[in-house]
């Protein structure tokens, strides 16, 4: 391998800042309830059983902050002459963004004994 | 830069010398390392059980996760590490009403929060390191 060889492009060769470390901050806060009912009633040989299951999640999500840490790489050969060949860096208007979501079910089941065996 | 690296290489416009067939000073070196880094967290949980009568059951939980969790050690400086901080905060609410014998209605409520940002644990620190900054 030659020092020369433009084809290789090391990610944060030194003279710049880690690419890896330039992808955080990153990430989500979430605040999540939930509310289940269940209901059995037995009659005669038919057990009836409903409920119903609803989920909500608020999220504070984190990924327009992520490159907000400028990332330099560089080829081994610019590296060793001091230059670099692409900085890139995000700038997020907001470092975070809203999302909500929720999933809600239902279910109803009747369980019926044909005898006692 | 010292280029007496790569005995017979050859010699680039750039100055860069190239490893030669009898090289006895690498033009590279690798560079390896082992850092220290540890997950540091606690968990506390309780319940409580609470009957009002034979047809009425309550019972309530809580969870609370506190601490930090490694994401990426730096093998240069711990300035550049990336941590996740804890809280995880959970609470959920049982409650069990008997109508009949035969008539059984049980409702669950339950709410839960986290915190899952992974980042520098001093997001300052490590720019005065770089020579943008």
């Amino acid at each position: 391998m030659s020092t020369n060889d433009t084809s290789l492009t090391p990610l944060g060769s030194g003279s710049g800042s880690d690419p890896f470390f330039a992808l955080f901050p990153q990430g989500r806060n979430v605040t999540q309830w939930q509310l289940v009912d269940d209901l059995s009633v037995e009659r005669g040989k038919h057990t009836f059983k409903m409920g119903v299951n609803f989920r909500r999640d608020d999220v504070s999500d984190f990924t327009a902050s992520e490159g907000s840490f400028p990332a330099i790489q560089s080829s081994i050969l610019d590296f060793a002459n001091g230059s670099a060949d692409v900085i890139q860096q995000n700038f997020a208007i907001h470092n975070s963004q809203p999302l909500a979501f929720y999933s809600v079910g239902f279910y109803f089941q009747d369980e019926f004994r044909v005898n006692s065996n | 830069m010292d280029n007496s690296c790569g005995g017979l290489g050859a010699t680039t416009a750039n100055g860069v010398t190239t490893a030669g067939p009898f090289a006895t000073t690498p033009c590279l070196a690798q560079y390896r390392v082992s850092v220290p880094n540890g997950n540091r967290e606690w968990l506390l949980s309780g319940r409580v059980d609470y009957e009002f009568s034979d047809k009425d059951k309550i019972f309530g939980r809580v969870k609370f996760d506190r601490g930090s969790q490694p994401t990426y050690t730096d093998p240069i400086d711990p300035l550049f590490n990336i941590q996740s901080n804890q809280p995880q905060n959970e609470g959920q609410l049982n409650y069990t009403h008997v109508f009949t014998p035969r008539v059984v209605n049980n409702f669950v409520g339950s709410v839960l929060y986290y915190s899952a940002l992974f980042q520098s644990p001093n997001s300052a620190a490590p720019f005065p390191h770089f020579p943008l900054f």
